[in-house]
């Protein structure tokens, strides 16, 4: 979670992705995302989950904004929020 | 460490529960739906120990996994200590390619998998000459002494002689000694195994699979070449992969089946990870990746073996052609429920399926939720004459709530016998 916040800090991203692809990790990414509520930063980017495990519940059941379950759906994401043109 | 010897009374409920295993896959419907039991570091919540212990206290998670199975009274299970107690092992061999409770992660976070070219690109013609040569100077880097060894098919003749001098270096003896110690540990680690089989054999509990078995694309992808860039390779390096594969092909093919006939356990099975839809394309499934596997299904089958594949991930656009295998011989456990229903309507009069409870249920629901996926699998599978093992999709979830493992068995019972 110090690493999350260090590197948003660093880079002041639009989007910031967490992965339980290879690993199963919903409490991890819960706890990291309430992190970023006690920090005050929730609401300067947008946060996705992703992995094959990833649906609605664990979305909501984690905080975060979207969910997608594989690179395209990742990229479809931050073209939506970004609302880049293809 | 004591070993429990079956009694006549454990033998029966054993051979009720092995049976209903075997019926699913010859395709009968057994008395009841079995329910499995496979969990890895779900295990230290259970217990109320960290991750860590788990991976390096062999007793105390001898003694927490032989509770699971006696609590939740499973038709079968994996074996528990297998894959949660191999810290000291891995620590031994000094193992590069994942970190692990404690090492590397926290002690309470699961298994790392580190995704990086072990092999580079230019590599591969090397790895296809010598797979033997390569594993031992490249895999096998903590042991700094084996660079020193010699090329073993030029030790004849007098060079049989000559050719051994390498093994009096220092540090060759220190890599080869260093090993006969990991060797000692990883022996431990086996013998701990095998007690745990025991225990739950003597409580009238069998194991649903005693071999674990790769495959040839995810061999040369996982430790070799790393997921990322066999993704590349799949259109820059076609031929060095399928050289690759075919090179490996025979070496895990023979070692499996023979490791499967040492056990006397017949199912063995099959891990699958760089296969899934959004990693290759359906061509490209068919090109690289399941004639391989399929090829060491047919193998294991004709030796008599079944064969359980773990089709992980998203596996939807992957059903048509995974249904060209013979009826009643294999097992087919899908991460995913969905996959589970398309395989039931597709292939459910060939192969029996395993699964059936979705991950985001098993740690996000509450007991009464679990209950409801597993009445919701029954109707849609087992009722309709599907021949379904109950289980959830990799296993229980690390972070599953026990109470919620409870339902999952509960349900089981009453829904489904």
């Amino acid at each position: 979670m110090k690493t999350f916040i260090e590197e948003i800090n660093a880079y002041q991203p639009d989007v910031v992705g967490l992965s339980g692809f290879l690993t199963l990790a919903f409490d991890s990414m819960k706890e990291t995302i309430e992190a970023f509520d006690k920090e005050g930063m929730r609401g300067k980017f947008k946060i996705m989950i992703g992995g094959g495990q990833i649906d609605e519940a664990v979305r909501v059941y984690t905080g975060a904004d979207a969910f997608g379950v594989n690179a395209v759906a990742a990229v479809n994401l931050c073209k939506n929020w970004l609302e880049v043109v293809s | 460490m004591t070993t429990l010897e079956q009694t006549p009374e454990a033998k029966t409920p054993y051979d009720v529960r092995w049976q209903r295993i075997m019926d699913c896959v010859a395709l009968k419907q057994p008395d009841r739906m079995p329910a499995i039991l496979y969990a890895t570091f779900w295990l230290a919540k259970y217990g109320g120990i960290t991750c860590k212990e788990l991976m390096y206290n062999y007793e105390k998670t001898m003694e927490i996994s032989v509770r699971a199975v006696l609590e939740f009274e499973p038709d079968a299970a994996s074996n528990l200590i297998t894959f949660t107690t191999m810290g000291k092992s891995m620590e031994a061999m000094g193992l590069k390619t994942i970190r692990w409770p404690g090492h590397g992660v926290g002690e309470n976070q699961p298994y790392q998998y580190l995704d990086r070219e072990y092999m580079k690109a230019d590599e591969y013609d090397e790895f296809i000459f010598d797979p033997t040569g390569y594993y031992i100077r490249k895999f096998l880097e903590a042991f700094e002494g084996f660079a020193h060894l010699p090329a073993f098919p030029t030790l004849s003749g007098l060079r049989a002689i000559t050719g051994i001098r390498a093994f009096a270096k220092p540090e060759v003896r220190a890599s080869l000694l260093r090993l006969m110690d990991a060797a000692q540990e990883v022996e431990k680690w086996g013998s701990h195994a095998a007690e745990f089989e025991k225990s739950i054999k003597a409580h009238g509990y069998p194991l649903i699979a005693v071999t674990l078995a790769g495959n040839p694309y995810d061999a040369v992808a996982d430790y070799w070449r790393g997921g990322v860039n066999i993704m590349k390779d799949l259109f820059r390096h076609k031929e060095k992969i399928l050289a690759s594969m075919d090179k490996v092909d025979g070496y895990m093919r023979d070692q499996i089946i023979a490791a499967a006939k040492a056990s006397g356990h017949p199912i063995v099975m099959i891990t699958t990870h760089w296969h899934a839809d959004a990693f290759m394309s359906p061509k490209q499934f068919e090109t690289f990746y399941w004639p391989p596997i399929r090829k060491h299904m047919m193998a294991f089958i004709d030796a008599g073996l079944i064969p359980m594949v773990l089709w992980e991930h998203d596996c939807t656009r992957r059903m048509e052609t995974i249904a060209d295998v013979p009826a009643g011989k294999c097992i087919y456990w899908f991460e995913r429920t969905e996959n589970i229903l398309r395989a039931h309507e597709i292939m459910g009069d060939k192969v029996a399926l395993r699964g059936g409870i979705d991950a985001s249920t098993m740690v996000t629901g509450r007991p009464e939720d679990v209950d409801s996926a597993v009445k919701s699998i029954v109707e849609k599978v087992w009722a309709k004459g599907g021949k379904l093992m109950l289980d959830c999709g990799i296993g229980i979830p690390d972070e599953t709530p026990v109470e919620n493992v409870r339902a999952m068995f509960g349900a089981a019972r009453k829904y489904a016998g």
